[in-house]
């Protein structure tokens, strides 16, 4: 049994019109001690599941389906009482731009101690003052600065803070969502080798968060690929480097440059992530997938595992765990108009004839679909 | 084409209390703190350097926006560093910047193509038929095809990516020659960043415009750019054509930039060395070498003297004692991995006093598996 075990986790959230699936089926285990990346271009679901992890989503939304299992016990049935309880002290999340979340009329150390007197009763002021000491220490922040005001520390400081925060009642596993995406480099390097000690020093099981795919290379064991709020692809960072399966895990990896390998400007990914109000029909990543056929547009692939824990959804994988290039599939129209881009230039071009793809330039794909149409 | 020989910038601050109580006067900002860069046609060149080094306040001095204290900005030649007037708005139409923020940076009530058609006003050029001409052409170069599916657009029904291409296209509707771009992909998702980027190597492939690339990200510069420029608190510290700086960098801190950039391939997680505390703050710039407070070579002679610009031929050159010689940098000192030294985050003030006494400003992690 793994320390977190998410099963077919289902979020909804209500809009005015309706009501959009943000996340969709997702499935993953997090073990004692692990870093999961969670990766995947904005709007995909990143943050809902966190959200949903932490039974933190706003009165919108919803778990509508599936278990969130943490050290076997189902968060997701649990009640508000003893969920409070374990939030924070169990497992606690650093936030997407956290370090602006800080009070600014408020001593920082103040309110890092917040938390340990809230979940801690029989913990005194003095000694709460105390262990924010240690926490400071432990992010690198000298403790004589607890009694700063947020606007004196920097925003990498700001960011360590929350990471004390997160830490405060001594949790086994932290979500960090886009700890460092707001940050300078060197700052994102000393946020990620602190995460990093941590884990191995507490033992400290994490989730990490982020867009970039080489963020999760440098400090996960494995991650978890999402797509239109469903997993497209799960693996360790090893594997999903050398043999990605599903095309886009293929795509985001190339998206990112890689100092001292080949200079050339990377792919990217034509287009942007669908709206969930009406997600693409099929495999959700049709439109933009230059191995789509008709089949990708019809059903949804089935999850299939191959090596042990690396698992994919995606028709182009054959049952030897082999993808099978474009030119060995019937294709679309659209993917062959993505296939059949000027390699060179890697740019779609805009085709309008009969049966072809309407495929804006370099990127933005509008609403291509098998007729041509948008 | 540009020039800039001894740039400098500086803001005055507002005195603290302690200061208005002891009479004394604040110290200035020194944003940028005499900068020698050169652009020429149909080049790129990236600026990088961390949050707070000057990249922006250098950017917004090349087009003449807020202050310059001295130095000077050449145009093919010409001095433009005080231009004026006639002068000023013909100088705007030929040097244009974009900034970062694709969202901020667009009025959300006015369509795409009233957005795009604005400088063309401003500076009285065509009539409503040319420069909807222009318009659509800039659009088009932007990448924003087929233009009718754009054109009358409102910045809400537009993605981030795209949004940021309508920013382009407002720069270069008037056709620049130069242009300066800050941090035009930091906001965006990794998988939309290469589509901006070949716009702007398209740009100047097709029209020969030299680019000014502003970023905070190594990785991005080596990618696009023809050169790069490495900022440190207001000063270039080292200078060369991309490839050579990233194989055989001469100054310790891009040696230390190019450590922390992360790689998708797990099997070459490097050995990082990660610099402890952040940028000092521009209004303390240490004295000696300013760089001194955390560079991981340092020694006697960089806390007095302050290195000058060693040429190092093939363009390059580097403003560190261990450049003099032109050999090679040596390794950085390897050092257990230790908790961060608390020192290095005590206020800037504190780390200039401090640092002869100061802790090793380095850990290295060796991440090697
Ligand atoms: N409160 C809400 N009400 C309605 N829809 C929402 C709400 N929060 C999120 N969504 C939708 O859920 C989907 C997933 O959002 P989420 O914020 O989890 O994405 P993400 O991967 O974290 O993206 P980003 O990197 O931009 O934060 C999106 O389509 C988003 O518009
Ligand atoms: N208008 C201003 N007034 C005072 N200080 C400023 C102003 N603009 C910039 N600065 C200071 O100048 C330094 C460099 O800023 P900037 O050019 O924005 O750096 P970067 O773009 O590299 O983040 C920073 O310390 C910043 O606070
Ligand atoms: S090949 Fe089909 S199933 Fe696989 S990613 Fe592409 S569209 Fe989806
Ligand atoms: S001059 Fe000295 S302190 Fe400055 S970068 Fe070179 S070695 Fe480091
Ligand atoms: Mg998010
Ligand atoms: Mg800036």
């Amino acid at each position: 049994m793994a320390l977190l075990e998410i099963r077919d986790l289902v979020v909804e959230f209500d809009l005015p019109g309706g009501r959009v699936r943000a996340v969709d089926g997702v499935t993953f285990d997090v073990g004692t001690a692990e870093a999961v990346g969670l990766v995947g271009e904005s709007g995909c679901g990143k943050t809902t599941t966190a959200l949903a992890i932490m039974r933190l989503l706003p009165e919108n939304g919803r778990i509508a389906a599936g278990s969130v299992l943490f050290d076997g016990e189902d968060l997701v049935a649990m009640k508000r009482g003893p969920l409070r309880r374990r939030r924070w002290s169990d497992l606690s999340i650093i936030f997407q731009g956290a370090m602006n979340a800080l009070n600014p009329v408020r001593r920082v150390g103040d309110q890092v101690a917040e938390p340990i007197l809230l979940h801690e009763p029989s913990v005194t002021r003095k000694g709460a003052w105390r262990r924010v000491g240690e926490l400071f220490e432990l992010v690198g922040i000298n403790r004589d600065r607890r009694r700063d005001y947020p606007h004196q520390f920097s925003g990498g400081m700001r960011q360590r803070v929350m990471i004390a925060m997160a830490l405060a009642i001594r949790p086994r596993l932290v979500i960090g969502d886009e700890p460092t995406t707001a940050l300078d480099v060197m700052v994102q390097a000393q946020i990620l080798e602190l995460l990093e000690r941590l884990r191995a020093e507490l033992g400290l099981a994490m989730i990490l968060i982020t867009h970039d795919l080489s963020v999760i290379s440098e400090t996960c064991d494995r991650a978890v690929v999402m797509y239109a709020g469903q997993v497209a692809e799960t693996g360790t960072v090893g594997e999903l480097y050398r043999r990605p399966l599903h095309p886009y895990t293929e795509r985001l990896m190339r998206s990112v440059p890689d100092i001292g390998n080949v200079r050339r400007l990377p792919a990217g990914i034509p287009g942007h992530p669908p709206s969930l109000v009406r997600p693409p029909s099929g495999c959700r990543f049709h439109p933009r997938c230059d191995h789509a056929m008709e089949v990708c547009r019809r059903t949804f692939p089935a999850e299939r595992t191959f090596d042990p824990g690396h698992r994919v959804a995606c028709h182009a994988v054959g049952d030897d765990g082999r993808t099978r290039a474009p030119s060995e599939l019937p294709l679309l129209p659209s993917a062959r108009a993505l296939a059949d881009l000027d390699p060179r230039r890697e740019m779609p071009t805009l085709l309008d004839g009969a049966g072809a793809a309407l495929v804006g330039v370099d990127g933005e794909i509008e609403g291509i679909t098998a007729e041509g149409r948008p | 084409m540009i020039e800039l020989r001894g740039l400098r910038v500086a803001f005055a601050r507002r005195r603290s209390f302690g200061e208005v109580v002891r009479g004394q006067l604040a110290p200035s900002v020194r944003a940028v703190d005499g900068v020698d860069l050169e652009l020429r046609r149909g080049e790129i060149v990236a600026l990088v350097g961390e949050s707070g080094s000057g990249k922006t306040t250098t950017g917004r001095a090349i087009v003449r926006l807020g202050p310059i204290s001295a130095g000077q900005i050449l145009m093919e030649g010409r001095d433009v560093t005080a231009i004026r007037g006639v002068d000023l708005r013909a100088y705007r139409r030929r040097v244009q910047i974009i900034f970062q923020d694709p969202y901020e940076s667009l009025d959300p009530r006015r369509s795409v193509t009233d957005q795009v058609a604005e400088p063309l006003i401003v500076q009285g050029i065509g009539n409503r038929a040319e420069r909807r001409e222009r318009v659509d052409r800039a659009l088009e170069e932007a990448g924003l095809r087929p233009v009718a599916l754009y054109r009358d657009r409102y910045p809400h029904e537009l993605s981030g990516g795209q949004r940021q291409r309508v920013a382009i296209a407002s720069a270069m509707v008037l056709e620049p020659d130069v242009l300066v771009a800050d941090e035009p992909v930091s906001m965006l998702d990794v998988s939309l960043r290469s589509g901006i980027l070949r716009v702007m190597m398209d740009l100047r492939e097709q029209r020969g415009i030299g680019i000014l690339f502003i970023t905070h990200d190594l990785s991005l510069a080596w990618l696009i750019a023809d050169r790069i420029a490495v900022m440190y608190l207001g000063r270039i510290v080292e200078v060369g054509p991309a490839e050579i700086l990233v194989r055989d960098p001469r100054h310790p801190y891009t040696k230390a930039l190019l450590s922390v950039m992360p790689s998708p391939d797990p099997a070459r997680r490097r050995k990082r060395a990660i610099l402890r505390g952040e940028t000092p703050d521009p209004s303390l710039i240490p004295a000696g070498c300013r760089f001194h407070t955390r560079c991981p070579l340092v020694f006697d002679r960089c806390h007095v003297e302050d290195p000058p610009d060693f040429e190092l031929g093939e363009g390059r050159r580097s403003a560190c004692w261990l450049a003099e010689g032109g050999e090679p940098l040596p390794d950085f000192p390897a050092e257990a991995p230790r908790l961060a030294s608390a020192s290095a985050h005590h206020a800037s003030a504190k780390m200039t006093a401090d640092a002869a006494s100061a802790e090793p400003s380095l850990v290295e992690l060796d991440r090697r598996p």
